[in-house]
């Protein structure tokens, strides 16, 4: 058992005070650094409660309902942000990366809180996997929301058609790092690879929209 | 190896080529947004497939309960009907007629799928999608006459029959029932694979751009309602011609592409 709200005070309160002196972008990183681990927090309750509800597993829980709950969850502050204050296409990439890694932060903080750090390649691969993955899977959908902004395609179906590569793309890593051995591996590799992917089509962009 | 993940391996790979081939026709303003719609819709369905394959790997023989998979399929079918819309005109009241008759289809089509799984959230918001699809096709299709009218009609036929028979297993005595269930299959595989016959056709004769776009659509609607109807040898020929679907839909849109540039 941890008392993840005091967790997120002790994280949050240096950052909230860094808002006071800090301008611009940084400052607009920050909030949303922020704002990421505030919906973590807010995803954990409501995973928990499903997971109460439904009677799944703590496994089968991470596996079906996390990746849904969670980013649905990235999704709201995202698209907010769009709807509200329609920002420059680096911006709402500066945002979305922002948002994902507060998220992974704040999980990686309470998990090791958790389990214990006792295990530098575990904690490395920790980072390097659930961290990226977070990242990945909302950066994908804020590429996908500045190329359907630019087509003048936002709509309802377009998205529902975000979203879902995002959690599909969560839940078959977090069904992959479920059981032991090479699907592990393929697993921590997945979030690496599609990192790499998504910024060669990133800088592809305005080349494929043009 | 199990045929049905030898066959979920083919649609991987079909789609992994069909993803590479739709990033070719993004970049011409008239037709980009329908295939930037396209290549999110197969980019779900290859995340979906590729999530079911896993699971079915790691996990044989236990039923997957409601997964993000899921929400893949309905983001596919609003993602293919926002493509089909993109490049539409005619709005869904000129086209009230056509459009009743699909809704009325997907409605039918969620009950019977209640009626099997008992599934009612999950059924509710595949006909819901699946309607939206449908109900784009028939704009889409009405706007490019991509049916003659005695097409279009056998078709409504076919379907009224269909739910109507389906409808009847459920009342019928089992003999009779597993006779309406079979009839029912080759109905439903039948009718898909007319359809494909029609699109890979017009594709081949090179046919008004639209026209083809609609008839390679409208196989791929027909092939996942066999699928979803179906199980066994049935459900695998379906999953076999929705494959084949994906090219025939990409294939349609390069020639609209092409045609509009």
């Amino acid at each position: 058992m941890i008392y993840a709200e005091n967790i997120l005070l002790c994280i949050a309160v240096p950052l909230l005070i860094s808002l006071l002196f800090i301008r611009g972008s940084a400052r607009r990183y920050a909030a949303a650094f922020l704002l990421g681990m505030l919906v973590c927090l807010l995803a954990a309750y409501i995973s928990g409660y499903l997971n109460l509800v439904t009677g799944m597993g703590e496994n089968d829980a991470a596996i079906f309902i996390s990746p849904m709950v969670e980013e649905l969850m990235k999704l709201m502050p995202l698209l907010f942000f769009l709807v509200m204050f329609d920002p420059e296409d680096r911006t709402l990439t500066m945002l979305s990366v922002a948002i994902g890694a507060g998220f992974a932060t704040y999980e990686n903080c309470c998990y090791l809180l958790t389990s214990g750090a006792e295990s530098l390649s575990y904690v490395l691969i920790r980072g390097l996997a659930v961290g990226v993955m977070h990242i990945v899977s909302i950066l994908a959908l804020s590429i996908w929301f500045i190329a359907a902004k630019r087509l003048r395609a936002f709509s309802f179906p377009a998205v529902v058609g975000g979203l879902s590569p995002a959690m599909v793309f969560h839940a078959l890593y977090n069904l992959l790092v479920s059981e032991p051995g090479v699907s592990r591996v393929i697993g921590y590799i997945l979030p690496l690879m599609t990192a790499a992917a998504l910024c060669a089509l990133y800088r592809k962009l305005p080349s494929l929209l043009s | 190896m199990n045929p049905e993940i030898l066959l979920n391996l083919s649609q991987i790979a079909v789609l992994a080529l069909v993803l590479l081939g739709t990033v070719r026709l993004l970049g011409t303003a008239p037709t980009s947004l329908t295939a930037a719609f396209f290549a999110f819709a197969i980019a779900g369905v290859l995340l979906s497939d590729l999530y079911w394959l896993a699971y079915d790997l790691l996990r044989p023989g236990t039923r997957m309960p409601f997964a993000a998979n899921e929400i893949g399929e309905w983001a596919m079918f609003l993602l293919l009907g926002a493509a089909l819309l993109s490049r539409c005109t005619l709005c869904l009241w000129e086209a009230r007629r056509e459009t009743l008759g699909a809704a009325a289809f997907a409605a039918a089509c969620a009950a019977l799928w209640i009626a099997w799984s008992g599934e009612w959230v999950q059924d509710v918001l595949t006909g819901l999608s699946y309607g939206y699809l449908l109900c784009a096709l028939s704009v889409r299709a009405k706007e490019e006459a991509a049916f003659f009218p005695v097409v279009t009609r056998a078709f409504a036929a076919l379907c009224v029959l269909l739910i109507a028979a389906q409808t009847a297993t459920f009342f019928a005595p089992e003999a009779a029932a597993r006779a309406l269930d079979l009839f029912c299959s080759v109905l439903l595989l039948s009718g898909t694979a007319a359809q494909t016959a029609l699109a890979l056709r017009s594709l081949k004769r090179k046919d008004a751009p639209g026209a083809g776009v609609c008839r390679a659509f409208a196989a791929f609607a027909g092939g996942v309602c066999t699928m979803y109807m179906s199980s066994g040898a049935v459900y695998s020929a379906a999953l076999l011609l929705t494959t084949l679907c994906f090219p025939l839909m990409l294939a349609a849109l390069a020639a609209e592409k092409e045609a509009a540039a």
